[in-house]
C-alpha cells in the first residue's frame, strides 16, 4: 500500500495518540491506524491523555474537540506545552467551524469533520509526518551547513543584493573581532573600517551586474598586519532562476602560506648565494657519488662545464683513492655524518690538484652528500718548495760546514808547516856558526905542512861532512826562505823541457819514461824559474823513487784553469798511503830509505809554491800511482819578499 | 888590494879564531874583535883597509859598525857575512854600502876570493 510504503520509509514508526470520548470512534480509528502500521495509543479523556503525554513522546495527537471536563482545544494547548514538536489534529462536528479555526490558530495542522472520511484522515496523517520529516531534514542540513561554515578556516559571508550581511561565519567573527549580531543587516562600510570595507566589498558590484563569480587575491589590514586572501565571490540564485538573491564570499587566508613561500624563496636564494659566492668548490652527490649540483667555483677548479660535470661521479675526479677506498669512504660519511680529508682531484686536462675535502651527510636530506672542496695546490706547492729549500739549505750548510772544516784543517796544516819552517830555519841558522867554525878549523889544519897522509884523508872527510851539513842547513833555510831569485815571465813548457833535459838520463837509467801532455792555452807566468825548476825536479825525483826501479811512466800535464795554470805530475808508482798523506809536506818526513832523502823536498816545494801565491796538492791511492798538482796564478803575483 | 890590513869582527869564538889563523897562514894581516864596540876601539888605535864583519852581533849590527867606522875612514872596504840566506837581506846590506857579501858557512876559498876582489 501506498501509505504503508511511505510509513515504512520512516526509520521509526510514528506514534499516534487518539483522544475521544466516543468509544466507537476510538475503536475504528485505532483499528485503521494499526492496520496501516502506526503505533497507536487511545485515551477517552483529555486528563488521561495529558497523563500519558507527560510520560511518553508522540508524533501526532488526534483529538475530538467536544469532550467533557476538558475540550480538545485545551488539551492541544497543554499538550504543546509538554511536547512542543507534537503535531495536533482536530476532529470536529458540522457546527464546530469556529472551534476548528481556533485549534488551527493554536498550531493544529489539520482538522477532520464528522462524519469521518478514513482515507482523508490517513492522507492527512501521512502528509503531516512527511512534512515533519522534511522539516527535520532541513534542520539537519542546516545544522550540517552551519557546522561546515563555522568550522571552515575560510572566511565565509553572505550578503544581500544591497550588500548587507545576511550571515558571517565564526572564522570571520574571530578574525575581525565582531559577532554575527553586530554586522547582521549592515553593509561592510557600516560594520568595518573603511579600508577593510573596500577590500571586503571588492567585486560585489560585478557579481550582481554580470551574474558571475570572481576569484581574486587581496590584502586586508587586520590588527596592524597585512593578511593575504584568495577570495571567491559568487552569486547565489534561487530555484535555478537567474535572479541573484545574494552574494556569497569565500575567502581563504593564505598569509601563512605566503610567509612560508617567502621564507622558502629567500632561503633558497640565500643557499644559492652562499654556494655560488664561495671561493671553495661545492657539489652535491647522491649516495652513489654521482654529481647532482655543482657551484661555479668548483667548475673553474676542475675545468669542466657544469653540464659536463653533472655527467660524472666522484670516481671520475678522484686521483688518489681506489674505487674500493672511495666506496668505503662514502659508507663512512653515511654512517658518521661527516668526513674531512686531503686528496687529489683530476682536472679535465689531467693535471692533478691538491684539495682539502669536507663531506657532510644530514639525515634531513637522506639522498645527498654535501661536499666542500678547497684547492690547496698553492699551499702544498709552497710546502713542497719550503721542504726542498730547507733540504737544499741543510745540504748547503752541510757542504759549507765540510768546506769550513777542510779549510780549517788546511789552515791548521799550513800553520803547522809554517811554524815548523820558522823553527827549522832558526835552528839552521844556529847550526851555521858553529859549523862554520869547525869547517874553518879543518881548513886551517889542512893548510899545515906537517900533516900526514892519513890525517889529510880524515880532514878531507871531515870537510866533506861539513859540506853535507852545509847543504842540509841550506835546504832547511830554503824551506822557509827559498833560494833568492828574480821573478820572470816564463813559458812553463820551456821550463819543464829544461828540467826534463837535466834529469832525463837519470830517469831513463831508472826505466822511467816521461810523457808530456801540454795544453796549448797556457799563458806566460811570472815565477822565479830556478825555484819552480827545483819544485819540478823534486816532483820528478819523487816520481822516480815511487817507481822503485820498476819500469814505469811519468806524465807531465798542463792545463789552464780560470785564473790559474795547473801542472800535474802523475806517476804509475806505488802510491801514497792515507797515513803518509797527512804528513807529506812536513819537513823531515820521508818514506824513502834514510840515505836517499832528507824529507825536505816536498816541504821546500810547498814553501816555494805558496810563496808564489799558488798551491800544491796531491791525489793518490796506494797501487794506482800519485798525482801532484802545482797550481800557479796567471795574473802577476807579487811574491812576498820578506 | 895587496896586503890589506884586515879587521875581522865575529862573535863566534871558534870561527873568529880559525879564520884569523887561516888568513894569517895565507899571509894576510889580520886582527880580530868580538863585537862592534871593540872593533871601533881597535879602529881608533890604528887604521885598517878591510873590515870583515858578521851581520848579526850583540850590541850593534855589521852595518852599524860599517857606518860608524866609515865616518872616520870613508875609504874602508867592508865584507859582511851572514847566516841568513836571504835575498832581501843581501840587497839591504849591499844597498847600505857593503863591498862584499858572504853567506855562512863561508869556506876559506870563498873568503880569499872575495878579499882579492876588493
Amino acid at each position: 500500500m501506498d501509505t504503508e510504503n511511505k510509513n515504512s520509509l520512516l526509520s521509526v514508526k510514528a506514534r499516534l495518540l487518539l483522544v475521544d470520548d466516543e468509544e466507537t470512534i476510538l475503536f475504528f480509528l485505532e483499528k485503521l491506524f494499526q492496520e496501516n502500521s502506526y503505533l497507536v495509543e487511545t485515551r477517552s479523556s483529555a486528563k488521561e491523555a495529558l497523563e500519558l503525554l507527560s510520560r511518553e513522546e508522540f508524533d501526532i495527537l488526534i483529538t475530538d474537540i467536544r469532550m467533557p471536563a476538558m475540550d480538545g482545544i485545551e488539551l492541544l494547548k497543554k499538550a504543546k506545552e509538554l511536547q512542543p514538536q507534537l503535531e495536533g489534529m482536530i476532529i470536529s462536528g458540522h457546527d464546530d467551524i469556529d472551534s476548528a479555526i481556533a485549534a488551527l490558530k493554536l498550531g493544529a495542522v489539520n482538522y477532520f469533520r464528522k462524519p469521518l472520511n478514513f482515507d482523508e484522515i490517513l492522507l492527512g496523517v501521512s502528509r503531516c509526518l512527511e512534512k515533519r520529516k522534511l522539516q527535520k531534514e532541513i534542520k539537519q542540513k542546516d545544522a550540517c551547513f552551519r557546522a561546515f561554515i563555522d568550522n571552515s578556516s575560510s572566511l565565509i559571508s553572505i550578503k544581500d543584493v544591497k550588500g548587507r550581511y545576511l550571515m558571517i561565519n565564526k572564522r570571520l567573527e574571530d578574525l575581525f573581532h565582531v559577532t554575527s549580531g553586530e554586522v547582521m543587516n549592515k553593509t561592510a562600510f557600516e560594520a568595518f573600517s573603511n579600508m577593510q570595507a573596500v577590500a571586503l566589498s571588492a567585486y560585489d558590484f560585478d557579481v550582481l551586474e554580470y551574474n558571475t563569480s570572481h576569484k581574486f587575491e587581496t590584502t586586508i589590514d587586520i590588527d596592524g598586519k597585512e593578511r593575504f586572501f584568495v577570495v571567491n565571490k559568487f552569486p547565489i540564485r534561487l530555484f535555478n532562476s537567474d535572479t541573484v538573491y545574494a552574494i556569497g564570499t569565500l575567502g581563504t587566508d593564505i598569509t601563512d602560506i605566503i610567509d612560508v613561500r617567502e621564507n622558502l624563496k629567500s632561503a633558497e636564494e640565500r643557499y644559492r648565494t652562499y654556494v655560488n659566492s664561495s671561493i671553495d668548490g661545492f657539489f652535491l652527490t647522491d649516495l652513489e657519488g654521482r654529481f647532482l649540483e655543482v657551484n661555479e667555483a668548483y667548475c673553474r677548479m676542475i675545468g669542466y662545464s657544469c653540464e659536463e660535470f653533472l655527467q660524472l661521479s666522484a670516481y671520475d675526479i678522484e686521483a688518489v683513492q681506489t674505487p674500493e677506498e672511495i666506496k668505503s669512504r662514502i659508507k663512512k660519511i653515511h654512517e658518521q655524518g661527516y668526513e674531512r680529508f686531503e686528496t687529489m682531484h683530476r682536472h679535465k686536462t689531467g693535471r692533478l690538484i691538491d684539495v682539502s675535502v669536507s663531506c657532510n651527510f644530514n639525515p634531513v636530506f637522506p639522498d645527498v652528500f654535501f661536499v666542500f672542496v678547497r684547492d690547496i695546490s698553492e699551499q702544498k706547492k709552497i710546502q713542497r718548495e719550503l721542504q726542498i729549500s730547507r733540504e737544499h739549505l741543510e745540504k748547503r750548510v752541510a757542504e759549507r760546514s765540510n768546506e769550513l772544516e777542510r779549510t780549517y784543517q788546511q789552515l791548521l796544516h799550513a800553520t803547522k808547516l809554517s811554524s815548523i819552517g820558522k823553527l827549522t830555519s832558526s835552528i839552521a841558522h844556529e847550526f851555521n856558526n858553529p859549523l862554520n867554525g869547525i869547517q874553518s878549523v879543518f881548513e886551517g889544519i889542512k893548510l899545515s905542512d906537517s900533516l900526514g897522509e892519513n890525517d889529510l884523508k880524515m880532514v878531507n872527510m871531515a870537510l866533506d861532512e861539513c859540506d853535507r851539513l852545509k847543504t842540509l842547513i841550506q835546504s832547511l833555510q830554503d824551506f822557509n826562505k827559498p833560494t833568492p831569485g828574480v821573478q820572470e815571465d816564463i813559458d812553463i813548457h820551456k821550463l819543464i823541457a829544461d828540467v826534463i833535459a837535466l834529469c832525463e838520463k837519470d830517469l831513463l837509467k831508472s826505466n822511467v819514461t816521461v810523457l808530456k801532455e801540454f795544453s796549448d792555452k797556457i799563458p806566460l807566468v811570472k815565477v822565479v824559474p830556478d825555484q819552480v825548476k827545483q819544485v819540478l825536479l823534486n816532483l820528478l825525483n819523487n816520481a822516480r823513487d815511487a817507481l822503485q826501479g820498476k819500469e814505469g811512466r811519468v806524465l807531465i800535464r798542463t792545463e789552464l784553469r780560470d785564473e790559474h795554470i795547473a801542472l800535474h805530475v802523475h806517476d804509475t808508482g806505488s802510491g801514497i798511503t792515507p797515513g803518509a798523506m797527512e804528513h807529506i809536506f812536513e819537513p823531515f818526513y820521508s818514506t824513502k830509505p834514510q840515505v836517499k832523502g832528507t824529507g825536505l823536498g816536498l816541504s821546500i816545494s810547498y814553501g816555494i809554491i805558496k810563496n808564489h801565491g799558488g798551491d800544491i796538492n796531491v791525489a793518490s791511492s796506494p797501487g794506482n800511482g800519485t798525482t801532484f798538482s802545482v797550481i800557479l796564478p796567471v795574473n802577476n803575483y807579487e811574491m812576498q819578499v820578506a | 888590494m895587496k896586503n890589506p890590513r884586515i879587521l875581522l869582527v865575529e862573535d863566534e869564538a871558534l870561527l873568529r879564531l880559525s879564520l884569523e889563523i887561516n888568513l894569517k897562514r895565507k899571509g894576510l894581516s889580520v886582527e880580530t874583535a868580538e863585537a862592534g864596540g871593540m872593533a871601533l876601539t881597535a879602529l881608533k888605535k890604528q887604521p885598517y883597509d878591510l873590515l870583515i864583519s858578521d851581520y848579526i852581533m850583540e850590541g850593534m849590527t855589521g852595518i852599524e859598525l860599517m857606518k860608524q867606522a866609515r865616518s872616520t875612514y870613508p875609504q874602508l872596504k867592508v865584507i859582511i857575512m851572514t847566516g841568513y840566506a836571504d835575498l832581501a837581506e843581501k840587497e839591504k846590506i849591499m844597498q847600505a854600502g857593503a863591498d862584499g857579501f858572504l853567506y855562512k858557512p863561508i869556506s876559506l876559498d870563498n873568503l880569499l876570493e872575495t878579499i882579492s876582489e876588493m
